[in-house]
């Protein structure tokens, strides 16, 4: 069976719209904070101890432009399933970045949403599973109300 | 001509010659009839394959439309690396001028990359130096790190309180000491960043003990967890 037919088969397509508008609120919620505080999220991203030092504060710069930017596409529907790849991508590298740390016993905030965060924990990684796989389902189902299929959808 | 039409024309001559020239008359008309027939057939064929050419220009621009309009659908529902480039570069480049235009925003690479690199000391340098007293230890990573384990005797220093916590530790340090700090992870040269303030302050002697923490304790020296 061809990747993600069972889900096409199965899903609906009224519940990816929602977890489109979720996943991509949630992005541009997070993306909008960090830009205003690039310093402390580059110091959350130091935290994690996975990126080279010459790397981090390009980083902190740029990934929350890319959060934002995913996010309004998904919620616009523009670019969806492209959107949708990177959204789950990211969540991929934090759950790996969150996961490394755990295991390392690192005392680090998670620094998703707010500098200042409870630590990571297990609950942290269960979360941003959820995320992925809603992520997922949105890359594999086609979704209504998206601004870039107006007048082709009818094909 | 039978034998009865010729002795028909032959008892009556006038009327024979009228009749032919009626037949012939009304054989004119028929002709004429047959000609603006055709004339008028030929102009419906024409008309005909003018209008199959034109459907036929309609219909392969319907196909072509149609083809085109099926492609975007598609091209819409594809994932592509071309969309993973462009967002990642449009993004790249907002940031760039927003991370520009922002009083608060940050350096793109650190500075202590473009300074010169503070003397160095490896572990049993720097044990040395302490075991004669000419030397204090600071630990530049930040309190949740040092608390998990550090040096012993060390002091926590960590440049985001940089100024507060040289004041409350190191502020009436003997000047001639030498100040040896460590503390570094792969994204973090908290060392470089607090002997560069350190050297701001005129300290005379900073040097910087790259291996820090794990070096120390691979030598069996002693640390306090």
């Amino acid at each position: 069976m061809k990747h993600g037919e069972w889900i096409r088969r199965s899903g609906s397509r009224y519940l990816a719209l929602i977890f489109r508008l979720y996943i991509g609120g949630i992005f541009i919620y997070a993306g909008m904070y960090k830009i205003n505080y690039a310093a402390d999220f580059a110091e959350t991203v130091a935290s994690y101890q996975l990126v080279p030092f010459w790397a981090v504060n390009v980083v902190a710069l740029v990934l929350p432009w890319m959060e934002l930017f995913c996010g309004l596409l998904l919620v616009a529907g523009v670019r969806t399933r492209s959107a949708a790849t990177m959204i789950a991508g990211m969540l991929l590298l934090f759950i790996m970045a969150v996961a490394i740390n755990l295991v390392r016993g690192a005392p680090i905030g998670c620094g998703c949403f707010r500098a200042v965060e409870e630590p990571i924990s297990s609950l942290t990684v269960v979360r941003d599973l959820v995320w992925f796989s809603m992520a997922v389902y949105v890359c594999f189902l086609d979704s209504p109300l998206q601004l870039e299929r107006r007048g082709l959808i009818s094909l | 001509m039978d034998e009865a039409s010729k002795d028909q024309l032959g008892s009556h001559p006038e009327k024979g010659s009228m009749e032919l020239q009626h037949a012939r008359d009304e054989l004119k008309r028929l002709q004429s009839h047959l000609e603006r027939q055709n004339e008028e057939l030929e102009r419906v064929l024409a008309e005909l394959t003018e209008a199959r050419a034109a459907i036929t220009v309609l219909q392969e621009s319907q196909d072509r439309t149609k083809s085109a309009l099926t492609k975007q659908t598609e091209r819409i529902a594809r994932v592509s690396s071309l969309d993973f480039i462009s967002i990642l570069l449009v993004s790249a480049v907002v940031a760039l001028l927003f991370n520009a235009s922002n009083p608060d925003g940050v350096a793109l690479l650190p500075e202590s990359l473009f300074r010169p690199t503070p003397p160095l000391v490896n572990a049993s340098q720097a044990k040395e130096l302490l075991d004669r007293n000419e030397a204090v230890l600071v630990d530049a990573r930040p309190a949740e790190l040092f608390r998990e384990g550090h040096i012993k005797g060390a002091v926590n220093v960590f440049p985001s309180l940089f100024d507060v916590l040289y004041m409350m530790k190191l502020v009436d340090l003997d000047p001639k000491k030498t100040i040896i700090v460590y503390g570094r992870n792969i994204s973090r040269h908290y060392d470089e960043e607090v002997a560069y303030r350190l050297m701001q302050r005129d300290r005379e002697s900073v040097m910087v003990f790259k291996g820090g923490f794990s070096a120390w304790a691979r030598e069996g020296y002693p640390v306090e967890r």
